[in-house]
Formats: structure tokens, C-alpha cells, sequence
């Protein structure tokens, strides 16, 4: 299938093997595996054979979830109409091959790529995308350096935002999610860089990963946190607020339809609307007011009002602020008590109504911390 | 930008995205049927995608390649 060239040593693909196959036990395991399959064969026929990589299926069977057991049911994978052409599987199977060998691109291993440059920690370009909330990340994509593994860089602040805010708006914010707050990076297992406390997905992990996380980092607030790390997680949470309400007031992608309604209501100090254009109605003969909204019996005004409402501040900063405070707040609020010891503290993200002024203040994030003069 | 040089960094970033499904598919990201197939179909059209951009760029080159040979002639 390969005219790959082969600059390898056979011991260098026996230490591989012991990284291949996630099916595979333990390296005892894998090594009894790979001899009783390596003898007189070339390393891409034993990886494809391994990984159960055929002439028509070039992502294999032996992968982790759900391929594997997909095969068992439905028998041997056919690729040929998905992937267009015979030269189109090998390529893939070619390539698939390449990263596999020399995760990190070396210079004269099988799988080289002048174009991509050559890493000496973690993994090659190709490894290290995150591919979007849909299609996952290469974790546990075997290679001859082990699985490859994610290690949350070390801003556990930036990783409790990005948990917060990517509850809050799951598919809505994927630069807030991916890139504003920090994201992961990539190695592989058998990498002298790979730092267990660093991988979500090892027992040893110990950095914060989701909303849970900011519950324990609270509990260290009173033992370790200081001011300077509540104020980075300010600047954090600051940023993303401000990332969040400019996507939503550019909507992008699929929400591009979206009509802009002048919002000319006022509020009271709890955010209710007081008065409306539905309000400016006129009377008619019968001192019936028929104009506007309220022109209609009670029930459908409440009902037409609530609509109108609901058109004009979907991506208002209002509505994204009671959005934010609502799935983010209590645990930002929960994270900010500890660090400041105080069970008073209260926090509100995005923009509020400043009474004083009668309209929206300009902080985005701002956090209460009351005090006793007694 | 010349037009073959957009079409082959086109077909260079089909390629790239096509890559990373594939590598995301090996490494188990594809947990049920749902994505499993999303993923698939993902390929499928890209693949639909860059067969029509290497048509085109094979179209590209047979008629720069006319228009050379039409200009030579026209000079002799």
C-alpha cells in the first residue's frame, strides 16, 4: 500500500508497538503481539495489521470507542465511496501511518513532512488542533511515543472560565471556549513532557477542568489564594464577558438572520420594563385603547408582549448578562468567596443598570465585597 | 493572488480539515452512531469538495497550457 521509505530500526518499531493497539492490555501483551506478527514484515504492514487498517478501510478497527464495535457488527468497513477513490484510501492510510511513526516530524523517519515543522516536545502540527466541539481532539490517537494525551496548560484560572462560560453557552462561544481562556495542548504518553497532573483524562489530574473545578478552587481560597490570582481571574472573566456580549451583538455563523429592533423601553431598578412603544397607544371612540400591543385583549397583549420582548433582547447585553449570571454566576460567586474568605461576596457578569446614572453601567464584571467598620 | 494559487491553498486547508476528522476518528472521538456518521459525511463532502477543486485546477493548467501553445503558434 506504501512506498513509504523505511529509516527505522526494528527496535525502534518494538518500543512502537508497545504504543499501538488500544486495544492491548499491557506492554507484555503488546510486544507478544507485535513479534508474532512483525517477523519478515515491513513496520506499515504490522501497524495496518494491528490496527486492522485494510485496502478499503484506512482509519482501522483497533481504535478506541465506537469504530471497534461498529465493525463487530456490521463486519469489515468499506471507505472506497466515502473517500472517492483506491489512491485517496492508501493516501489516508499513508498518512495516518506517518503520524503514527514520527509524532513529532523528525527529519529522515518514516512519515516526515517538509512542510510541517519539527517539534521536540509535544506533538507535530496535525496533533495539535482542536477540531471543535463536534469532532473531539486527537486524544488517544496511538503513535510509536504512546497515546496521544492533552495536558491542560498550567492557568487553572483560565481553565474555571473557560468551564463556566462554556456551560453557559455551549455551541454558542467557540472562541471564548477554545481560544480567549487557554486551551489544551498536546503529547503523547511516553513523552518525557507529559505531566499526568496535567491530563484531564489521568487519574493524577490536578488541575480544575469543569464548573467542578471552581468548587475546589474555592476551597483553596483560604489557604492559598491570593489577591493577584483573584485579580487574574478578574482579568479573565473581564475579557470574556467582553468577548461574549461583542459575539452575540455580531451574531456569526448560523445566526446571521437575526433583525435589529430599536430597544427604546426603560427599566426599573430590577431590570423590569416600566415603558414601552406598545404603551404609546392611542383611545378609541369607546375609550378602548386600540393601538399597539395593548390594543389587544389581555391575555395576547401579555402574550405579544412577552414576544416583542423576547425579539428585541435576545442579544441585548441585558439578556446576556441574565444568561451568564444565570448558568456562570453562582459558581464565579461560590470561586470569589473563597478566595476572599467572605460569605457576603456577590458578583454579577455582564453589564447592570446603574441607578444612579438611569442607564447601563460600563462594567462588565464587577464584584461586591462588603465589609464590617465594627 | 493568481486563481491556481487560491485553489491550491483551498485544497491544501480540504485537506488539512479532512486530516484532522480522520485523526479525531482514529482516536476514538466518534463515541455513538450519530457522530460516527457525522464525521463520515463530513469526509464524504469535503472529499466531493476537493475533487471539483482539482478538476478545476486541472482545468486551469489545460487552458493555460492551449493558451501558450495557441500564442507560440500565432507567433511563428
Amino acid at each position: 500500500m506504501s512506498d513509504i521509505g523505511l529509516s527505522e530500526d526494528v527496535s525502534t518499531a518494538d518500543t512502537a508497538a508497545a504504543g499501538l493497539g488500544g486495544a492491548q492490555s499491557d506492554d507484555t501483551d503488546n510486544a507478544e503481539a507485535y513479534n508474532s506478527i512483525a517477523f519478515g514484515r515491513s513496520p506499515q504492514d504490522v501497524y495496518n495489521t494491528m490496527m486492522g487498517i485494510t485496502d478499503k478501510n484506512p482509519y482501522g478497527v483497533n481504535v478506541p470507542g465506537f469504530i471497534k464495535g461498529l465493525s463487530s457488527i456490521f463486519g469489515p468497513l468499506d471507505y472506497t465511496n466515502i473517500l472517492g477513490s483506491q489512491q485517496a484510501i492508501d493516501a489516508m492510510a499513508d498518512r495516518q501511518f506517518g503520524l503514527a511513526m514520527n509524532p513529532q516530524n523528525q527529519p529522515g523517519m518514516v512519515g516526515y513532512n517538509s512542510n510541517v515543522p519539527t517539534v521536540t516536545t509535544g506533538v507535530r502540527e496535525g496533533l495539535t488542533r482542536g477540531f471543535g466541539s463536534l469532532f473531539g481532539s486527537p486524544v488517544g490517537f496511538s503513535t510509536t511515543r504512546g497515546t496521544v494525551q492533552a495536558q491542560r496548560a498550567a492557568d487553572p484560572l483560565g481553565s474555571v472560565m473557560r468551564g463556566a462560560f462554556a456551560l453557559a453557552a455551549p455551541m454558542s462561544l467557540p472562541s471564548l471556549a477554545a481560544q480567549t481562556l487557554g486551551k489544551n495542548t498536546y503529547t503523547t504518553s511516553f513523552a518525557p513532557d507529559y505531566d499526568p497532573t496535567k491530563d484531564p483524562n489521568s487519574p493524577s489530574y490536578t488541575g480544575p477542568s469543569s464548573l467542578g473545578g471552581i468548587v475546589d478552587l474555592s476551597l483553596l481560597g483560604s489557604t492559598g489564594m491570593t489577591s493577584t490570582t483573584a485579580q487574574e481571574v478578574y482579568g479573565v472573566a473581564k475579557e470574556a464577558v467582553e468577548e461574549a456580549i461583542d459575539y452575540f451583538s455580531n451574531p456569526k455563523g448560523g445566526i446571521d438572520t437575526v433583525t435589529s429592533v430599536p430597544d427604546n423601553r426603560s427599566f426599573d431598578a430590577f431590570g423590569n420594563v416600566v415603558s414601552s412603544p406598545a404603551s404609546s397607544s392611542l383611545i378609541d371612540n369607546d375609550d378602548q385603547i386600540n393601538a399597539g400591543i395593548l390594543g389587544l385583549d389581555q391575555r395576547s397583549a401579555k402574550e405579544a408582549n412577552t414576544q416583542v420582548a423576547d425579539s428585541s433582547s435576545l442579544f441585548s447585553p441585558q439578556s446576556i448578562s441574565q444568561g451568564l449570571n444565570y448558568f456562570a454566576g453562582p459558581q464565579i460567586q461560590d470561586f470569589f468567596r473563597g478566595v476572599t474568605n467572605n460569605p457576603n461576596v456577590t458578583t454579577r457578569i455582564g453589564p447592570g443598570y446603574d441607578i444612579d446614572k438611569q442607564k447601563m453601567d460600563d462594567n462588565l464584571f464587577s464584584i461586591n465585597i462588603p465589609f464590617s467598620t465594627g | 493572488m493568481y486563481i491556481t494559487d487560491f485553489l491550491n491553498k483551498y485544497k491544501r486547508d480540504l485537506n488539512n480539515r479532512i486530516d484532522d476528522i480522520s485523526i479525531s476518528l482514529t482516536s476514538g472521538s466518534a463515541s455513538d452512531i450519530g457522530q460516527y456518521k457525522a464525521m463520515v459525511g463530513e469526509i464524504q463532502g469535503l472529499t466531493y469538495a476537493l475533487e471539483h477543486v482539482q478538476t478545476l485546477l486541472k482545468k486551469v493548467d489545460d487552458e493555460s497550457d492551449s493558451t501558450r501553445i495557441r500564442s507560440s503558434t500565432e507567433e511563428r
